[in-house]
């Protein structure tokens, strides 16, 4: 993976239904790799590699992010918000935020007694502190509907890194990283997905309109290897995990088989996943017209939803390998 | 047809959401003796037409897949983690038999802890996460056999045949009414009908309703009933949310179109068949929610038998009151005729 490739993705603006700053990065990046390159009505930016099967296959990752969207400036400056996606609130207390125009500010809470009780932070007492003093002065900056993300850097820590934004934009990296390196003989479409944090929105009309022979989405997941988590055999390290349920969506057998066989083949470290709890858009793709066959690629990251999501560089380069396994077989999975 | 033949072969076959392929060939089998118009599509749905090309297209559907675990993990002392897949009743699964779908079957029995050395707290139920699956085996033979994401099912067994033309077993949710779907199949084949029939056995009605959308987005029918069970009376469950267990319950309500219901209502009516009422404010929890909504809409309804203790390993039901719901749906279909298109429009 090209870490700063990687850090541009991540860096890039784009909460759920603001995701035209994070598509243009990421057309840059793929567009040479591409037949062609377009955003759909709903802003999901969809890109074609020709193959001559007549077959097509869809890789698809959201590329939105959480964030806050401003609904009241007060009098003072402060600018009251709401969450767009699973936003944690006590976990954003303290942090800074910033708009797609550039100004930046901090979330802080009100009144507290002590810092102590920023465990009781809850978003209708949170605001955002742009540096105004008025009414006028904040309005100048933003407007009621504008929408924040936390600023975080892309924390290096060798084979593993950190960033408020790996959910889900190490997976578009993932896709840009394979279209850069496969082959194929089937048509395949990278989709990069609007909305997915709010729904599982923007995935369904994109895979209404390319109708593939066989989707492969890519998420991130929860791991079971930091103290006292709930058991789950996922961990940080062991390689891309292959999606057999979540909440949301059952993986067909026969998918599940061609993934794992993919896997096995090509010798690249594997886990199975069974998610208790949480959604992907596998979920709506696989409900498309008379269904389409749809499986997952998760990457198993720690403390999902928070501005500290971490990753393990075996597990990115895993899911790289794996697509190029997966789209380079002539016989896809059927039913 | 011997019906309850038919629901022992289809209960006794594995079929968890998301892997029905075993009991979809059972499904075919049994399909194949009215029809060789049998197909199945990319995810497992089953279907078989009958009739005629001519006149409307009427499909009924069954779910066949059934609740079930899945393993999540497997412990350093070979025991086995699960999560449910649909809704399982975690208050009955300590105690149950069980089998393991791993490399190969294997059979298991899930614990709990010994009343004596619970320290008198016996009071809570379990919770899925606490409840572990025994295989027998050490750790180390275990994930050689059984890995993440195999399905866990009750131990398939014959149904017990109570007494008064009751029978008790899993999975009568909802395989009792796929036999219900053949016994249907047989009525119809001796008529001369003027419409077609496809009938469908469905995937993954426990879970998303991912079969019953993608069934009537590519049958398209002109109208579809789907048939699953209702609630039947047992102590602590209310008047009004139980119907008994000797009437055909016709569902009301948002998902279902008033014409559709009046046919079968009609239909009942003509074999002096009691019939008893269930109101569904919206969801009715049955693949005819996903249904009335694909296309351009389709005319949905819900036809039901009673049913006892859902979701646990002894669902009871009255086998006479299945026959009853087929002749309902023998005879409404067996009414169409050129002016379906008339007896359908809402009124003004």
């Amino acid at each position: 993976m090209r870490k700063e490739m990687l850090k541009d993705i991540l860096q890039a603006f784009g909460p759920a239904g603001n995701e035209e700053i994070v598509s243009g990065v990421i057309a840059e990046y793929i567009r040479p790799y591409c037949d062609s390159v377009y955003n759909d009505a709903m802003g999901n930016l969809i890109c074609c590699k020709k193959g001559t099967s007549g077959k097509k296959i869809m890789l698809s990752a959201h590329m939105d992010q959480i964030g806050f969207i401003v609904v009241d400036i007060d009098e003072k400056g402060f600018l009251r918000i709401a969450n767009v996606g699973g936003i944690l609130p006590a976990l954003s207390v303290g942090r800074e935020v910033a708009f797609a125009n550039g100004v930046h500010g901090v979330i802080y809470f009100e009144t507290p007694k002590t810092r102590d009780a920023s465990a009781q932070a809850a978003l209708p007492n949170m605001y955002v502190d742009i540096g105004c003093s008025t009414k006028e002065q904040a309005e100048e900056k933003v407007q009621v509907g504008d929408m924040c993300v936390y600023v975080t850097n892309m924390v290096d820590m060798g084979n593993r890194i950190a960033s408020g934004a790996m959910d889900n934009r190490v997976c578009c990296a993932v896709i840009v990283e394979a279209m850069m390196a496969l082959q194929s003989p089937h048509d395949v479409y990278a989709v990069f997905t609007v909305q997915e944090e709010v729904g599982l929105r923007g995935a369904a009309a994109a895979a209404y309109a390319i109708d593939p022979d066989f989707n492969i989405n890519l998420d991130v997941t929860l791991t079971g290897d930091t103290p006292k988590m709930p058991a789950m055999s996922v961990a940080l390290g062991d390689g891309p995990a292959i999606k057999m349920m979540d909440s949301s969506v059952i993986v067909p057998m026969s998918v599940r088989k061609f993934m794992i066989e993919c896997a096995e083949q090509a010798k690249i470290p594997y886990q199975r996943e069974v998610l208790r709890a949480g959604g992907t858009d596998t979920a709506v793709i696989q409900k498309v017209k008379d269904g389409i066959l749809a499986g997952c690629i998760s990457i198993p990251c720690r403390y999902v939803h928070t501005p500290t999501e971490v990753v393990d560089m075996a597990d990115v380069d895993g899911a790289v390998a794996l697509i190029c396994e997966m789209v380079a077989k002539e016989q896809l999975p059927g039913a | 047809m011997n019906m309850l033949q038919a629901i022992t072969d289809l209960i006794t076959t594995p079929g968890v959401t998301g892997a029905e392929h075993a009991v979809g060939e059972v499904v075919k089998q049994y399909f194949s003796a009215y029809t060789q118009d049998i197909w199945q599509d990319k995810f497992g749905n089953v279907y078989g037409r009958i009739g005629e090309a001519q006149g409307p297209e009427i499909m009924v559907m069954a779910h066949m897949d059934e609740i079930g675990l899945m393993v999540t993990g497997i412990e350093d002392n070979g025991m086995l983690r699960m999560i449910n897949v649909g809704g399982v009743d975690p208050r009955v699964l300590p105690g149950s038999e069980v089998l393991v779908l791993g490399e190969k079957p294997l059979p298991g029995v899930i614990g709990a802890i010994p009343p004596h050395l619970t320290g008198g707290q016996t009071g809570n139920a379990y919770k899925i996460e606490d409840l572990v699956c025994d295989i027998g085996y050490d750790a180390e033979k275990a994930r050689e056999l059984v890995h993440e994401g195999d399905y866990v099912t009750f131990a398939p067994k014959a149904p017990l045949q109570l007494c008064n033309g009751y029978v008790s077993s899993k999975t009568m949710d909802d395989r009792a009414l796929v036999a219900m779907m053949l016994e249907c199949m047989e009525m119809l084949s001796k008529r001369k009908l003027k419409c077609s029939v496809v009938f469908c056995a469905s995937v993954q009605e426990e879970r998303s309703g991912l079969g019953g959308r993608i069934g009537a987005y590519s049958v398209h029918p002109d109208m579809a009933i789907a048939v699953d069970v209702c609630h039947g009376p047992t102590p602590g469950v209310r008047p009004f949310e139980a119907a008994p267990m000797d009437k055909v319950v016709l569902t009301k309500g948002s998902n279902i179109h008033e014409k559709l219901f009046g046919m079968l209502q009609a239909s009942a009516r003509e074999q002096n068949i009691a019939t008893d009422l269930e109101i569904a404010a919206g969801h009715t929890g049955t693949d005819a929610w996903e249904i009335q909504v694909q296309r351009g809409g389709i005319p949905s309804a819900i036809v039901s038998p009673p049913l006892r203790y859902m979701h646990t390993s002894v669902e009871t039901i009255r086998m006479e009151t299945l026959r009853n719901c087929a002749k309902v749906i023998a005879g409404m279909i067996g009414n169409i005729d050129e002016n379906w298109e008339a007896a359908l429009c809402l009124d003004d």
